[in-house]
């Protein structure tokens, strides 16, 4: 599990999605994504990997907690739901946040 | 721990006496040694960590290692030390950083052995000067507290993930003890006169003994709950199941007599390659 360069999902991770707000005043931002394998790690992930800005605030989602409401598939996906264990930013060459189109 | 015998802060370093003042700077050096060599192992596993989260950890944690080991290195100035000798020209036995930094280590839950077991550790003292008497530190000391929050949490991330199978249950064992025992006399021995003057000064908030209890009280419920057999509560304190081993220990360099960073570190640590760019 190391010595790879770090490009590998491990087992049972899971995708969160990242959002945050720099203002008490500013709507909450989609910023992101991190893969963790709980939720201590996937929120230290989010502050340490979107570090580019102040925030006011920052919180964290699994994105299987989402429910699509108009369209088919869920949210924060292009072309639908990644085939289960593939589709992360960690192995597609997709930008962060997005799975594979289909 | 014990409350401090007198309440008139020390707002300068020259207003501490001097007996005080000096074990003060010794504290101070073994903690910005510590740091600064902490986030070079840090540095390590940037690009060899499990995950890319995981590397970006890595750099983040690294990077506040050596930020609040400059902080630390600078306030050293005002306790008759020369900072800029201290951080570039130094022989590795002038090192006070725990044994457990002198060289890389080869395993990922080695690492988390140093993110829980080490990084906790000094930030336990830092807590314990977090409502000093001497209060030119308070401010440095919320800052650095503050970002070692993610640096805490990491590693309880990280010992839960890997405790999830006896593999990985295993390794953090081997890993864990062989950072146990540096660990725990870090604080120095419950006789150990650099914390206790410093405590009965008010300057910290308990001595060696005191700060070592809250060190196991904070990583105890972690351990107990990754099934790690390291520590036991007994009427409510948490205790080490293995026993302190004192002997090489140095009480002038605060951590194992033998050695210091090895040379590639000593290079890394002091910037010998960039030695040509510093300017008087």
């Amino acid at each position: 599990m190391t010595g790879n360069g770090g490009r590998v999902r491990l087992s049972d991770e899971r995708i969160y999605e990242v959002f945050a707000r720099k203002d008490r005043a500013d709507r909450f931002e989609h910023i992101g994504t991190v893969t963790a394998p709980n939720p201590d790690l996937a929120r230290v992930y989010a502050w340490q990997t979107y570090d580019e800005a102040k925030w006011f605030e920052m919180a964290v989602a699994p994105r299987d907690a989402f429910t699509a409401v108009n369209l088919a598939q869920r949210p924060f996906t292009l072309g639908g739901p990644p085939p289960v264990g593939e589709g992360s930013h960690a192995d597609s060459d997709s930008p962060p946040g997005y799975g594979t189109p289909s | 721990m014990s409350s401090s015998p007198s309440s008139t802060p020390y707002k300068a370093a020259d207003d501490v006496p001097a007996a005080v003042r000096d074990a003060l700077g010794e504290l101070l050096f073994t903690l910005a040694d510590n740091k600064r060599l902490l986030g070079i192992r840090y540095s390590d596993w940037i690009l060899g960590a499990p995950s890319v989260e995981a590397g970006i950890s890595c750099s983040a944690m690294a990077q506040d290692e050596w930020g609040h080991a400059r902080i630390v290195y600078a306030m050293l100035r005002d306790f008759g030390r020369d900072p800029e000798a201290l951080e570039h020209e130094r022989d590795a036995l002038e090192y006070r950083n725990t044994e457990l930094t002198d060289r890389d280590v080869s395993s990922w839950p080695e690492v988390i052995a140093l993110n829980l077991l080490l990084d906790t550790a000094l930030t336990i003292t830092f807590e314990a000067l977090h409502e000093s008497r001497f209060e030119p530190i308070h401010y440095k000391v919320r800052k650095l507290l503050d970002e070692e929050r993610y640096h805490f949490e990491h590693a309880r991330g990280w010992t839960a993930r890997l405790a999830e199978t006896p593999a990985g249950r295993g390794a953090l064992d081997t890993a864990f003890r062989g950072a146990w025992n540096a660990c725990l006399s870090s604080f120095g021995p419950d006789d150990d006169p650099v914390t206790r003057e410093l405590a009965n000064e008010g300057i910290l908030s308990g001595d060696a003994a005191a700060m070592r209890r809250s060190w196991l009280a904070r990583i105890g419920p972690i351990l107990e709950a990754a099934e790690l057999d390291l520590v036991r509560r007994q009427d409510g304190e948490w205790d080490s199941t293995l026993e302190m081993e004192w002997s090489g220990w140095s009480p002038e360099r605060r951590r194992a007599e033998e050695g210091g960073p090895d040379e590639d570190t000593l290079a890394r640590v002091r910037g010998d390659r960039n030695r040509s760019l510093l300017m008087d």
